[in-house]
């Protein structure tokens, strides 16, 4: 492919973008505002996934040159583009699913007032992600980066009057906010490393060029091994934020406000595996800091273990699919930790990619499904209030099963083989040189997390869709099912969940796209019978959470009274209630305690600056009655000033 | 501060100090505030100013070394004096204007004695051969027969004298007080002797270095006179009555 | 002996001090711009006396564009004068103060004159931090306020009109 076609892949998105914006401003053709936002991110999904077929292989990155974007005495920033498998894989994995979402869009956001808006934001959002991922610059990477974030507030907030998405949209901006300053902090301390070492040629002046960064891992750990750690535990703090890792993930339940696609394709899809990218992204600096690497692998197990006990907790179908995101990135995060072992580190970048494609498609899918239950019942969303509804909803319920028994981890869908290459990459690093006893409570931990999705899932699945059938009171008499626009996508989402998996891991395409001379490595870590350990827990599971919803349903028809009492106790146990509780206790009330008292602070100040104001408007209404129109005066003050001058100038 | 003031009227140093020129400037200040009191007031003061401002003439003179060239000097310096003296008491317009062609006059002398010829000859054609004349061409356009009320009074005259006597006093100091500054001290006395002595006026090297070292100063001056020409005629080119702020103007009146 | 650079100096502080006088007396236009001339004359006979010390041009050119700016000054200077003579027929300068600030800002102008329009003062204020803007919503001056500042100034410029 050539080269400079690869710039059209985000700016096709931008000029849809910008196309969008001018219709939502002006308020012309509202209706119509879907046509740019699909033409463009068509051209880009097509584009992305020519690019990404051109780049099998390419172990090795390339760079495509842009224009200089700073250029300020010794801070230096290119703006260009760096393409290698790794950003191939994450093209095709962003753009296609960006299309396929914003197709299903056109139906889901139909008749919505802010319908240009909406395409609008997701163009650019599609544009920041594409950017993000083919950055060269790493200045440039965390520009984008925000984009997406203030994309993802946006479309949060996207319904800004109602207070709850207003609120989620602050707190995800705010959460993110921690963990960007930390990796801006760590970008800047890398330009300050780089500026200690001798820059290879390839980049020039640019310190924050990724090739040159890389090209000097080794003089950096050399000079200064602190500094470097310390870059790599804030660069992590940036991912743990943007991928809704412990104990940042608060943010992420609530974003769910925003519109059902967005959730689909930013908040488990595409945005939230940023954290995950990055880190695969800045490997090579990583490898460096094994502690950073661990770090990874032990806070990714807590998000895996901890997200996946809340879902078990939750009513909301789509909040519950949120905490399986967080769960499922804490898998992924988990796998890039293995890396800590040096041999294992580009199959640590392959299972986590791996996981990151397959999630990306069920997830994508389980979303779009629960937004298709959300329809038909009216915005409702709360599990307690509908069951049985896989007659209504057919063509739902299929994809809705298919994505779910591929995040259950049952064979043969891509959920399976993710899931189980990483728990073997975590079995394989726990040999027993070095760290091993800590992986090797990871696999166990990861083993669990895996049991408790299995369950969550499960129970999700057969409470929504089998059972007695029951409608909310919000829904319509009759709950229909979705269009074809919203089908359709959801449809090819369901055919790349099934095959995802079966096509890439057993025949090494993932591995002959990302790191082609990992080959023979690949399996030798894992034994068979891991696989077998983990489709019997995921079995168990499954059949566990069918149990409870079987259970549940018993209980309701025999004694109703004490199953809601029961209900609501569950509720009230919600254990993220108690955790938001710990967050606000720590950092929230200080800081409001703090913000008062510099209120207090800011009155004296406000009536301090305002009296200054006063006295100078005072004191100007008297000096200006010297300004009388008489040149005498004029002349002598000008004498004046010239004799105190001379004298001035003698007797210095 | 206070030790400075202290340092100054010490005896002890007051040795170095010009006095005879001191006493002359100080003169010609008393004299120059009874002539301009006298502008109104009676012939007889008008008499005592001219005698002191005579009288400081004659210090000078005599404590001159009796040289051509410092008689010269004190006779230009005196005459170009005695005309701007004349500029600050005649009530009559035409005459406080010769009196400042007097002075251009006499600075054209002091300037040649500084061996500075092309100024000397500069000055004596642009000031006295053009600008004084068009002085006087615009006082006969503007002056009534007689003398109105703006040429007899004048403002703050007292307070004018004093601040300007303060302003010549510090600037004597700046150029005479030892020690102080540049321009004092038996070193520095010699050395003024000696290079003066040299002569620095040849009106070729002048040009040479104007047309090469400020040449850019030169074009922009050429350019400033070229612009004033064309403003002069715009402005004068005027109706009057023609802006709304006539009748403010004279509000005070 | 030759003449001492210090005693021209003096020379020239004598006349400069004259025509300063001058300038600050005189109340005829014409003799206050001669005056000036004369302050201009006693700083190049300083120049003159300079470039002498120094044995170099640069006073002596420095001299020679004071004349320059002093001619076309002289130019400009006289014409403005024939100018303002043929308005109002009087040479005083001091007639010529409109330009002066009077002990009111509206004093003798009305609104719109002299390119002169008093503005309502609302400026906006923020909430203080540590309070919710949702509960103090004052993102602008209240109405009240704002209406009060208009008043006030609806009076000065009537006061103004009046005079």
């Amino acid at each position: 492919m050539i080269d400079e076609l690869i710039w059209a892949i985000p700016l096709s998105s931008l000029l849809a973008a910008i196309i969008c914006s001018i219709i939502s401003i002006t308020g012309i053709g509202t209706r119509m505002a879907y046509i740019p936002a699909l033409a463009g991110m068509a051209l880009t999904a097509g584009l992305a996934i020519a690019a990404s077929w051109s780049l099998a292989g390419a172990a090795t990155a390339r760079s495509i040159e842009g224009f200089c974007w700073i250029s300020t005495g010794p801070f230096v920033a290119d703006f260009g583009l760096r393409v290698d498998s790794l950003a191939g894989l994450m093209l095709a994995v962003v753009a296609p699913i960006s299309f396929l979402v914003a197709v299903y869009s056109v139906g889901y956001m139909r008749g919505d007032g802010g319908y240009a808006r909406y395409f609008a934001i997701f163009s650019a959002f599609v544009f920041s992600m594409v950017m993000l991922v083919l950055a060269r610059n790493i200045l440039m990477l965390y520009f984008f980066w925000e984009g997406v974030g203030a994309c993802s507030y946006l479309l949060i907030g996207f319904w800004y009057s109602r207070e709850a998405a207003a609120k989620a949209a602050t707190k995800a901006f705010l959460v993110n906010r921690i963990a960007d300053c930390g990796l801006l902090l760590g970008i800047l301390l890398l330009w300050y490393a780089m500026g200690t070492t001798s820059l290879p040629v390839p980049g020039g002046l640019d310190r924050l060029n990724m090739d040159v960064i890389f090209a000097s891992v080794n003089e950096l750990a050399r000079v200064n091994p602190a500094l470097l750690d310390f870059i790599g535990w804030m660069i992590l703090l940036g991912a743990i934020g943007k991928s809704a890792q412990f104990p940042l993930f608060v943010w992420l339940p609530d974003a769910m406000a925003g519109p059902t696609p967005v959730s689909a394709l930013i908040h488990a899809a595409t945005m939230v595996t940023a954290g995950v990218y990055l880190v695969a992204r800045m490997m090579p600096l990583l490898s460096a800091t094994p502690d950073v690497l661990m770090g990874t692998a032990v806070l990714g197990a807590i998000t895996a273990i901890l997200a996946a006990v809340l879902a078990l907790f939750q009513h909301d179908l789509k909040r519950m699919l949120a905490f399986s995101t967080v769960s499922q990135l804490g898998f992924m995060f988990m796998g890039l930790g293995c890396a800590a072992r040096h041999e294992l580190q580009s199959i640590a970048i392959i299972v986590a990619l791996f996981h990151l494609l397959t999630h990306a498609f069920f997830k994508a899918l389980l979303f779009l499904a629960a937004g298709n239950v959300m329809h038909a019942m009216g915005d409702d969303i709360d599990m307690r209030h509908f069951s049985g509804l896989r007659r209504t909803l057919p063509w739902t319920h299929a994809c809705f099963a298919i994505g779910g028994i591929a995040l259950a981890g049952l064979p043969p869908l891509a959920g399976f083989w993710s899931k189980d290459a990483i728990l073997g990459v975590a079995y394989a690093a726990s040999g027993t040189n070095g760290p091993g006893g800590i992986f090797q409570s990871l696999w166990l931990i990861g083993l669990a997390g895996a049991f408790l999705t299995a369950i969550y899932i499960s129970r999700a699945y057969f409470r929504t869709f089998w059972g007695a059938e029951k409608f909310g009171a919000m829904a319509d008499q009759h709950p229909h099912e979705a269009g074809n626009v919203m089908l359709i996508p959801m449809m090819i989402l369901a055919v790349g969940c099934v095959v995802a998996g079966l096509l890439l891991w057993p025949t090494n395409g993932i591995t002959r796209y990302l790191v082609p001379e990992e080959m023979e490595h690949l399996h030798a870590h894992a034994p068979w019978w891991l696989a077998v350990i983990a489709i019997l827990v995921s079995c168990f599971g499954t059949w566990l959470g069918w149990r409870w919803v079987a259970r549940d349903a018993a209980r309701l028809n025999q004694h109703p009274a004490t199953h809601a009492k029961r209900d609501k106790f569950v509720e009230s146990r919600d254990p993220m209630n108690f955790i938001d509780a710990v967050f606000s206790a720590t950092f929230v009330q200080p800081l409001e305690s703090l913000a008062r008292l510099v209120g207090i602070a800011e009155t004296f100040l406000h009536y301090l600056v305002e009296s200054i104001g006063d006295v100078i408007t005072a004191g100007g209404r008297q000096i200006r009655l010297l300004q009388n129109g008489s040149l005498a005066l004029y002349s002598g003050s000008m004498v004046f000033g010239a004799i105190v001058l001379i004298l001035w100038a003698v007797w210095k | 501060m206070i030790e400075f003031i202290v340092a100054q009227i010490d005896p002890r140093n007051l040795s170095d100090w010009d006095w005879p020129s001191i006493v002359a400037v100080a003169l010609i200040a008393w004299g120059t505030i009874l002539l301009q009191v006298g502008m109104i007031r009676s012939r007889r003061q008008v008499i005592m100013g001219s005698c002191i401002v005579l009288a400081a003439g004659v210090i000078a003179f005599l404590r001159a070394p009796h040289e051509l060239n410092h008689y010269l000097f004190l006779a230009f310096a005196g005459l170009a004096t005695a005309g701007g003296i004349g500029l600050l008491v005649f009530r009559d317009p035409v005459h406080a204007a010769l009196g400042f062609a007097t002075t251009i006059l006499s600075t054209c002398g002091l300037f040649f004695l500084q061996s500075s010829p092309f100024i000397g000859a500069a000055m004596l054609i642009v000031y006295a051969g053009a600008t004084i004349i068009v002085f006087l061409f615009v006082l006969m356009y503007a002056q009534q027969s007689d003398l109105t009320y703006y040429d007899v009074r004048l403002t703050a005259p007292i307070l004018s004298v004093v601040l300007t006597s303060i302003f010549l006093a510090v600037l004597i100091h700046a150029v005479q007080v030892p020690g102080q500054t540049a321009f004092s001290g038996p070193e520095y006395r010699a050395m003024s002797n000696e290079r003066t002595s040299e002569n620095p006026g040849n009106t070729r090297g002048l040009g040479r270095s104007m047309f090469t070292d400020y040449l850019f100063a030169v074009e922009m001056a050429g350019a400033l006179l070229t612009l004033s020409a064309v403003g002069a005629i715009a402005v004068s080119l005027q109706k009057p009555g023609s802006s709304p702020t006539v009748e403010s103007a004279g509000r005070n009146e | 002996m030759n003449i001492l650079t210090e005693h021209v100096l003096v020379a020239g502080a004598a006349l400069f001090a004259l025509g300063l006088l001058g300038f600050l007396t005189r109340r005829s236009l014409i003799l206050v711009f001669i005056s000036l001339e004369l302050m201009l004359a006693a700083v190049s006979v300083n120049f003159v006396a300079f470039s002498r010390l120094h044995q170099n041009y640069q006073g002596q050119i420095m001299a020679i564009f004071v004349l320059t700016v002093a001619a076309c000054e002289a130019a400009l200077a006289l014409t403005l004068i024939v100018s303002l003579y043929r308005r109002i027929r009087s040479l005083d300068f001091q007639v010529w103060n409109a330009l002066g600030e009077t002990s009111h800002p509206y004093d003798g102008a009305t609104p719109g004159q002299l390119g002169f329009v008093p503005t309502p003062m609302d400026f906006p204020r923020l909430t203080t931090a540590g309070l919710d803007p949702m509960d103090f919503p004052s993102p602008v001056t209240p109405p009240e306020i704002a209406n009060s500042i208009r008043a006030d100034d609806t009076l000065e410029t009537e006061r103004a009109s009046n005079d």
